[in-house]
């Protein structure tokens, strides 16, 4: 648990505070929260809409891709403690994504004409160029919630709630997490445990996998309009204080996912010995996933910085193993100010039903799915995040950073036309974020 | 299989030899830098948002933990 | 000739380091428990960085002024490594007793404490009766009634 500091009221706050009282026409709060406060706290001050007690933490985000997707995502985290070390995390996040997504089909030497994923209308991708469906538009509500206190001297007990929905996915979820501290609180070893039940009712209903993606207007075969997938996942964590300067984290993480994976609007390209393209299928993937990660991060403390630096090994039964390396160093510069370099360097290998395409000469797998999120891929990311202490106390902070992916070809030989074609396109990415905290 | 075993016992070797220590650490009242929010080990907000872009961007996820280090009072 | 000189220069500098030493912050603590005998000492361990810190401050203050005519004492330690954010934090939240400086942590050493904040009550009688390891803002009413069950004994 780091040190939350007090705050004294600030006027955002004491305007918030307000706006939300004049709202609920509660004049008791009303009156404390416009008061400085005192050392001692009367009863009215420990009320849950003082927001003087509530930490904030405010971010916007912004995500884009060139020629693809584009996101913007706001999110305001609030941290309360209410008895000695029992606190209350309460977290809203809104995000909204516009843009063009691969839907799997590969290129082509000639223009291709695609349905829209609802059945209604279609779109056509030029020469040579990746298919991109640009009917992707969602905004998704997330809403989180989470109590944590001590239970006995070195126990601390974490559960929580996730519910999110979208125009066409509702995902519900809880969480729960035991911290046991030893060794003088040097040691902390905890185990958790999540378990999320997701609902997909995709516009044009769920497509029976593997069958034929029809032209525009003709009804696709179905399996219905709607289905659930659930996740399990453990935990296990050993955090160890090395010195008074350094830290260090081992996880061990296990989780299930069950029901269904499919991505009801990819599909898969099957193509003749000249590289063209004779049919275009449903994707089909299994209807259970295991993953495994280990995870290791160490922080240490220099003079005046700090440096963060973490691996993960993920592994599962669709074959698809992944390393992440990140690191992040934190210079502390005059006034208050700080930056923080960061770059991370990821690399995965295909799932074993991966196909950028199917050939027409081979019988059609049971599972397949040209979607290149589970193809081999290199991925880093460089960026920057300056930060600065304001004269009224709050922190301001913005980030910068760029993402390269580079999808890449795990073996497929690419027939006929298709070895003239780039099937395995860079994808690159900015994201611009700014964070205050009050 | 057998790899995934080796790299279970490797780690648990690993881990088990680091909570072994009971001489690593230090004293209540060195926590200092450790009490510091810039020593936490993932940061309220960004950790969520870059999980979210690389979650549905790449094939893994998570992984990561919360518990441990700070100021290790009361 | 060189070992000659090497003790030399060590029993000079041990006799110089016990002239340095003679105001230790355990001096000072010494010190201030010899003057406060007969009387109910609370020595309480602080930092900056000690979020549960930050809240015992005011209600020690609030010992201080019910109690000191009856006899209660208190002290407290500062083990911050820089004495500087200790004097930021007492900006922001005043106290009405005295702290000793141990950036080096020897009395906290000398006391091996259990965890931050810590808190020793001494006697009337000069011997420790009670040990705090950390800081409850629920208890604070039992720690009252400690401290006036003491103050009632000789």
């Amino acid at each position: 648990m780091q040190l939350i500091s007090p705050k004294k009221p600030k006027s955002i706050k004491a305007a918030l505070g307000l706006a939300t009282l004049a709202l609920l026409g509660t004049d008791a709060v009303a009156k404390s929260v416009t008061q400085q406060p005192s050392t001692q706290k009367s009863p009215a001050q420990k009320k849950l809409l003082d927001l003087s007690a509530w930490k904030l933490d405010a971010a916007v985000l912004f995500y884009s891709e060139a020629d693809r997707v584009s996101a913007v995502e706001a999110v305001i985290n609030g941290k309360r403690e209410f008895a000695d070390d029992h606190f209350l995390n309460l977290k809203l996040t809104v995000d909204t994504l516009t843009g063009a997504s691969a839907n799997g089909a590969v290129a082509q030497p000639n223009v291709q004409t695609f349905t829209r994923p609802s059945g209604k209308g279609s779109f056509e991708t030029p020469i040579g160029e990746t298919p991109l469906d640009d009917t992707f538009q969602d905004t998704r509500v997330q809403l989180n919630g989470q109590w944590t206190q001590p239970i006995s001297d070195n126990m601390t007990l974490s559960s929580g709630g996730h519910l999110s929905k979208e125009y066409d996915y509702l995902s519900l979820g809880i969480n729960s997490n035991l911290a046991y501290d030893f060794n003088q609180k040097n040691t902390t070893a905890s185990v958790g445990f999540s378990y999320f039940n997701d609902t997909f009712t995709p516009e044009g209903d769920i497509p029976t996998p593997l069958t034929r993606i029809p032209a525009a207007g003709i009804d696709k075969q179905s399996l219905g309009t709607s289905d659930t997938k659930s996740t399990v996942d453990v935990l296990f964590g050993l955090t160890q204080i090395i010195n008074r300067r350094m830290i260090t984290q081992f996880n061990y993480s296990y989780s299930v996912i069950d029901g269904y994976l499919n991505d009801p609007f990819k599909g898969v390209s099957i193509v003749n010995s000249l590289g063209l393209t004779r049919d275009f299928i449903y994707e089909s993937r299994p209807d259970k996933r295991t993953k495994q990660s280990i995870f290791a991060q160490t922080k240490y403390h220099f003079d005046g910085s700090i440096i963060d630096l973490s691996y993960r090994y993920m592994w599962d039964d669709w074959k698809i193993k992944s390393h992440t390396v990140d690191s992040k160093w934190r210079i502390e510069l005059n006034d208050g100010y700080y930056i923080e370099p960061h770059a991370r360097y990821y690399t995965q290998t295909a799932s074993d039903f991966y196909r950028p395409f199917l050939n027409q000469s081979n019988d059609v797998p049971a599972f397949v799915s040209a979607d290149y999120r589970i193809g081999e891929m290199d991925t880093y990311t460089v960026g920057a995040k300056v930060g600065m202490k304001l004269s009224n106390g709050n922190e301001l902070a913005f980030r910068l950073e760029y993402y390269h992916q580079t999808p890449k070809n795990s073996g497929f030989e690419q027939v006929g036309a298709l070895a003239d074609l780039q099937l395995y396109a860079p994808i690159k990415a900015f994201v611009f974020q700014v964070n205050y905290s009050f | 299989m057998m790899k995934t075993v080796r790299r279970i016992i490797t780690l648990t070797l690993v881990v088990a030899s680091v909570g072994g220590c009971a001489n690593l650490g230090v004293k209540p009242w060195e926590r200092d830098l450790l009490a510091k929010e810039s020593m936490a080990l993932s940061h309220a907000v960004d950790s969520a948002l870059d999980d979210h872009i690389y979650f549905s961007k790449e094939a893994s996820s998570g992984g990561k933990s919360f518990g441990g280090g700070g100021c290790g009072c009361n | 000739m060189l070992k000659k000189y090497y003790v030399i220069c060590l029993v000079a500098l041990s006799l110089l380091s016990r002239n340095v030493n003679a105001n230790t912050p355990n001096d000072k603590l010494e010190a201030l428990l010899a003057q406060h005998k007969g009387r109910v000492i609370y020595l309480d361990f602080w930092a900056s960085w000690c979020g549960p810190c930050r809240k015992s401050m005011p209600w020690m203050n609030e010992m201080v002024t019910k109690y000191k005519d009856n006899g209660l004492v208190v002290l407290s330690v500062n083990v911050d490594t820089q004495s500087s954010l200790a004097a930021d934090f007492l900006i922001d939240n005043p106290i009405k007793f005295p702290v000793i400086y141990d950036s080096a942590a020897s009395i906290a050493e000398k006391f091996q404490l259990k965890a931050m904040p810590s808190s020793y009550v001494f006697g009337r009688d000069g011997t420790l009766k009670i040990t705090h390891v950390g800081f409850l803002s629920q208890q604070t009413s039992r720690y009252e009634a400690q401290l006036v069950a003491l103050l009632g004994q000789k």
